[in-house]
């Protein structure tokens, strides 16, 4: 899941609900619609017919078999249950992994140190996934996991790393996201386990990922700054980023603070009503923090931040950013 | 020109059933009643598949479904499902704060949140729908923002961390 962080909590809210809810729905389809309607017609053409029969024996002219007592109008067919399937093809498995990253906002083509995707089988349960290296360790800092999967059974998604272990369920069937949060004390990698279960194993894909450790390092030196009073957010740089607040702030000058980690530069435009200002941030390994200023008169809105990377900042970056007053 | 109730079906039903699932908290009963309001549509497709947004009578029978006695009637039916035995993957913490959150505000506050949020209406259009005022609406909104900022305004703990 591209991890966008922003300060109006309805819409982000709402961010993630419209991201999963769609795969948790089952669609009972069109032919359940059309039986639906069909057996109302054929229903009322018997409650009808029962009418006229009913009349017709009142003044004496019926003959033959009776007919049937009307049932109830039929509801809406029910929603569609998972059923067992026989195991699954390489192919067919290594397509749900790829589903599944989907699923989670990206796509395989973009490879991130972060993002590990692919089939479950039985033997993902004796594999541990190292995130990062000794050498290339990840940052001390909070991270976001995220896991999905496609297909049948469950999966329990397991990490282990330096002052953080903990665990997930992930339902394939039900094709729903999960997600947990830990903070990693001190930098290192961190060790990913899957455990399926037997219906699971051989017909799921599944692709689990955790914040971008550059979207961590833009964070942590970002965090450096006193506490934000107009907002704030993070990301990976995978495309141009537009946050928009309509909450006024109170007059006075407003600081807006970025960071940038990995490759490029971020393009930073700040906006308070008609008042803009932009600056390029450069991203480095070691980012530093730029800061843009504006006057804000009394009522003025909306507040902006863009931030556009450029080309060699494409999927190379990690940005975080803040609002401070003065 | 004739729209083909098939591909309407299958490029609306699932952000139809969204918007009715954060209204009702409940994804069976916005399955239901989107469900029904197509069905409602294809029982008259003649007529509507000659309108310019058919989707947009569907959307419409929806939420008349979703506010009227409809709902009311089928509680019996949900009450049997809900306790079926069946699997049911934990509840996702963010959406069950979502969902208490929404369910605190007045159904008509509620909706215009929802299609402002999810259905990306402007609010014109959630006026037009509603049949209320653009003002009325604005002030829905607003409403809404502030007393959903505070419950929704996320935790600096951690707290899904299950440990192992």
């Amino acid at each position: 899941m591209p991890e966008i962080t922003e300060r109006e909590p309805l819409a982000e809210a709402f961010f993630q609900l419209r991201i999963d809810a769609p795969h948790e729905i089952d669609v009972p389809g069109t032919a359940a619609a059309r039986r639906t309607v069909t057996r109302r017609r054929t229903t009322r053409i018997a409650a009808m017919a029962l009418v006229l029969v009913a009349g017709l024996v009142g003044i004496g002219y019926v003959g033959g078999s009776g007919r049937d007592a009307p049932t109830h109008p039929a509801q809406p067919s029910p929603s569609a249950g998972a059923t067992d399937a026989p195991t699954l093809g390489e192919d067919a498995l290594q397509k749900l992994g790829v589903d599944a990253l989907a699923k989670l906002g990206y796509k395989p083509e973009i490879s991130r140190p972060a993002r590990i995707f692919g089939p479950v089988t039985a033997s993902s349960a004796n594999f541990t996934y190292a995130l990062g290296t000794a050498a290339s360790p990840f940052p001390h800092g909070t991270y976001r996991l995220f896991a999905a999967c496609l297909g049948q059974g469950s999966v329990e998604v397991h990490w282990n790393a330096s002052g953080a272990s903990g665990s997930i369920t992930v339902n394939c069937a039900a094709a729903t996201n999960s997600s947990a949060s830990f903070v990693l004390a001190e930098a290192g990698p961190i060790g990913i386990g899957l455990k399926p279960d037997a219906q699971a194993q051989g017909r799921a894909g599944i692709a689990v990922t955790v914040t971008d450790p550059l979207q961590v390092t833009a964070t942590n030196k970002i965090s450096e700054q006193p506490f934000n009073v107009g907002g704030g957010g993070s990301g990976f740089a995978e495309s141009p980023r537009m946050d928009v607040s309509e909450d006024s702030l109170t007059p006075g000058t407003y600081t807006l603070a970025v960071a940038c980690a990995g490759k490029g530069t971020l393009k930073a435009t700040f906006s308070i009503g008609t008042a803009t200002t932009t600056a390029t941030v450069r991203c480095s390994d070691t980012p530093s923090t730029k800061k843009l200023q504006l006057h804000a008169p009394k009522g003025a809105t909306p507040r902006t931040v863009q931030l556009e990377p450029d080309a060699a900042a494409l999927g190379a970056a990690g940005y975080a950013y803040t609002i401070l007053k003065g | 020109m004739q729209h083909e109730f098939d591909e309407l079906y299958a490029a609306h039903f699932t952000s139809v059933t969204t918007q009715l699932y954060a209204y009702f908290g409940d994804r069976q009963e916005a399955q239901d009643v989107a469900q029904e309001a197509f069905c409602r549509a294809l029982a008259r497709w003649k007529e509507i598949s000659t309108y310019d947004d058919p989707v947009a009578w569907v959307r419409r029978v929806a939420w008349n479904l979703a506010t009227s006695n409809f709902r009311r009637s089928r509680i019996a039916a949900a009450f049997r499902r809900k306790h079926r035995e069946r699997y049911a993957p934990p509840p996702n913490p963010d959406r069950v704060a979502l969902f208490a959150a929404l369910k605190t505000l007045p159904g008509q506050q509620r909706q215009a949140v929802v299609l402002h949020y999810l259905a990306d209406l402007p609010i014109s259009d959630i006026a037009e729908s509603m049949q209320v005022s653009t003002g009325t609406v604005k002030s829905w909104l607003h409403r809404a923002r502030t007393a959903l900022a505070a419950q929704l305004e996320p935790s600096k703990e951690a707290s899904e961390v299950r440990n192992a």
